[in-house]
């Protein structure tokens, strides 16, 4: 064997390495979604605990999906999910996008002092916030219901200021040809600016989106009405009853988590872009 | 005299003019930014400014508020629970933090290279971060069961196990944390992934000719680089583990004993459950207090190294 071959092996010896590494590491990651998957379709007859633990369902019975769909208003929390997210990300994103643009690409006395202002409601204690927040919304007459929901999340400080960094990176004449074209402020902002930020839109739809699905804290604290509440609430409730069946349970967890694996699969550039551009920024 | 009034005219017609002019340049940047300051003021500095008048009142939503001083202070400083679940979320802050800021990095440098699926094994790594909190910590729950996953892994691997991890009021703690960091992992190794790949390729290429072992460059050359990185996943993870609530919430619900019990948490129970507002509001401002401090001496520890560097 001369070098060239050793060299070679060695490679390949490395790499067979690596690979059983990274296969090691990524079952502690998905793992436990594993488990739980495979437990949903275990049948009645099958133990879920016990040693050593099986993985392999057997045999496979769809029961546990049926049972979650039918006998727990799982349907209605997807559907209130998604509903949610059909209100929540636009107007979020509208919002957003609107209030940044003068910030980036207008010159208007208070516009340092509104956007610092702005800025500040990221370091504003959202601990300290949270009875008082409630209280407002409590008054306001929006308890129990989707407007609470809707309306305090319209807008936040973080997605503004990466709206705003956009903003900064077009250039300033295609503004102006705009204007000289005859579009009044919202066209220009509407037709010819915003369309060139959609990197930036995207990514604030996907996180929008991921913190819509999986909010838990502020539904908890203002829904009362069982009608009403989104997945991840209904699947709290659900454990604090159903907890016990585990099979069922592990059902249903599957089905809150599919819709936000599809996505995640389908836009996973965005969100490495989008995180690294929070982070940059 | 009638040219002065000319006069005042020509000088009236242009000030309006003026101010037409302005009018029409300024109100426009504030159409775009009238909802945003409504909201913001509606639902960020309002309910800022009413915490402090809460924090010194009695308050149970149904009855107005009631002006007690510093009573609420007072109260909390005698309050057993209120420093337990201090004590507690101090404890989640050891055990989680050091787990989420060095372990990712281990994760970043295995995925920072080119080869066939990297990307593959990158999407899995992250994908504790995109699923919500309740369905992780309800999965977790059952591996943490007696006769479950996490038990039944130690036996395979030698060690016998029979814990109620989360029924054990010293091991409670410790597995919360150990599900909050497997979920986060992930998001702190892309960080430190942006981070290792900003770091000079020039460099490397030097300290490999001059013969530097691997461990060294990670050491000497990685490391420095990514000092300001690591001011970043401190913050944030100091910030993530003090406010831990939805993961104790669903695996133990701040028992036994209240040996899980976090500030949040409890500061949820006596807000929402026990409709005690005021004394809540006190607390919060309290949790406020501490993750501002614990913010700037995290600051302040990263902006020392930097100037030492």
């Amino acid at each position: 064997m001369n070098d060239k071959q050793l060299y070679k092996w060695r490679k390949i010896g490395k790499n067979v390495f690596l690979y059983v590494l990274l296969i090691a590491v990524s079952l502690i990651f998905i793992g436990p979604f594993l488990w739980l998957l495979s437990t949903a379709f275990k049948s009645n007859a099958q133990d879920v605990f016990g040693f050593p633990p099986s993985f392999i369902p057997k045999p496979a019975v769809f029961d546990h999906f049926i049972e979650a769909w039918t006998a727990i208003p799982f349907p209605r929390y997807l559907l209130n999910s998604f509903l949610l997210l059909l209100i929540m990300v636009p107007s979020h994103i509208f919002l957003t996008a609107l209030t940044a643009y003068p910030l980036a690409r207008m010159n208007f006395p208070g516009r340092t002092f509104i956007f610092y202002a702005i800025i500040a409601t990221m370091f504003l204690p959202e601990e300290g916030k949270l009875v008082p927040l409630f209280i407002i919304v409590e008054k306001l007459g929006m308890v129990d219901s989707w407007w609470g929901l809707i309306i305090p999340g319209l807008i936040g400080g973080f997605s503004i200021f990466l709206m705003r960094q956009a903003y900064l990176t077009i250039p300033k004449e295609i503004e102006e040809a705009a204007i000289i074209d005859g579009c009044g402020p919202f066209r220009v902002w509407w037709s010819v600016i915003l369309p060139l930020t959609k990197p930036t839109l995207a990514a604030l739809s996907v996180f929008s989106f991921i913190s819509v699905w999986n909010s838990f804290m502020w539904p908890l604290i203002i829904l009362k009405d069982e009608n009403l509440f989104p997945i991840a609430l209904g699947l709290a409730y659900l454990s604090g009853t159903f907890g016990t069946d585990v099979k069922t349970m592990a059902a249903g967890v599957v089905i809150s988590l599919v819709p936000i694996i599809i996505f995640y699969i389908l836009m996973q550039r965005h969100f490495v872009s989008g995180l690294q551009g929070s982070i940059k920024g | 005299m009638a040219l002065n009034q000319v006069e005042t005219s020509i000088r009236q017609s242009v000030v309006v003019a003026k101010k037409r002019r302005k009018k029409k340049f300024n109100f426009i940047p504030y159409i775009f930014l009238l909802p945003a300051i409504v909201l913001l003021f509606t639902f960020e500095y309002l309910p800022t400014l009413n915490a402090f008048y809460y924090s010194f009142t009695e308050y149970h939503i149904l009855a107005p508020a009631e002006w007690v001083g510093m009573e609420n202070y007072k109260t909390m400083m005698q309050d057993d629970k209120f420093w337990k679940s201090l004590g507690n979320s101090m404890k989640y802050f050891l055990i989680t933090v050091p787990m989420v800021v060095i372990l990712p990095l281990f994760l970043a440098i295995l995925v920072n290279r080119k080869i066939k699926g990297i990307n593959f094994f990158r999407l899995i790594y992250y994908l504790p971060v995109v699923t919500a909190m309740v369905a992780v910590a309800i999965m977790w729950k059952y591996l943490y069961h007696p006769s479950g996953l996490v038990n039944a892994f130690l036996n395979g691997i030698g060690i016998n196990a029979e814990t109620n991890w989360l029924l054990n009021t010293k091991t409670a703690i410790p597995a919360v944390s150990i599900l909050e960091a497997w979920k986060a992992m992930g998001f702190y190794m892309l960080i430190y992934l942006a981070g290792l790949q900003a770091v000079s390729k020039e460099l490397i290429e030097a300290a490999r000719i001059d013969g530097a072992s691997p461990l060294r460059i990670l050491w000497h050359v990685y490391l420095p680089q990514l000092r300001p990185v690591f001011a970043v996943t401190l913050v944030m993870a100091t910030l993530g583990t003090v406010q831990m609530f939805t993961s104790i919430y669903i695996m133990t619900g701040g028992g036994p004993l209240d040996s899980t019990m976090s500030l949040p948490l409890y500061i949820y129970q006596k807000a929402f459950v026990q409709l005690d507002m005021g004394y809540a509001t006190a607390m919060g401002i309290v949790l406020w207090v501490i993750l501002m401090i614990l913010t700037i001496i995290n600051y302040k520890i990263s902006r020392g190294g930097h100037s030492v560097q």
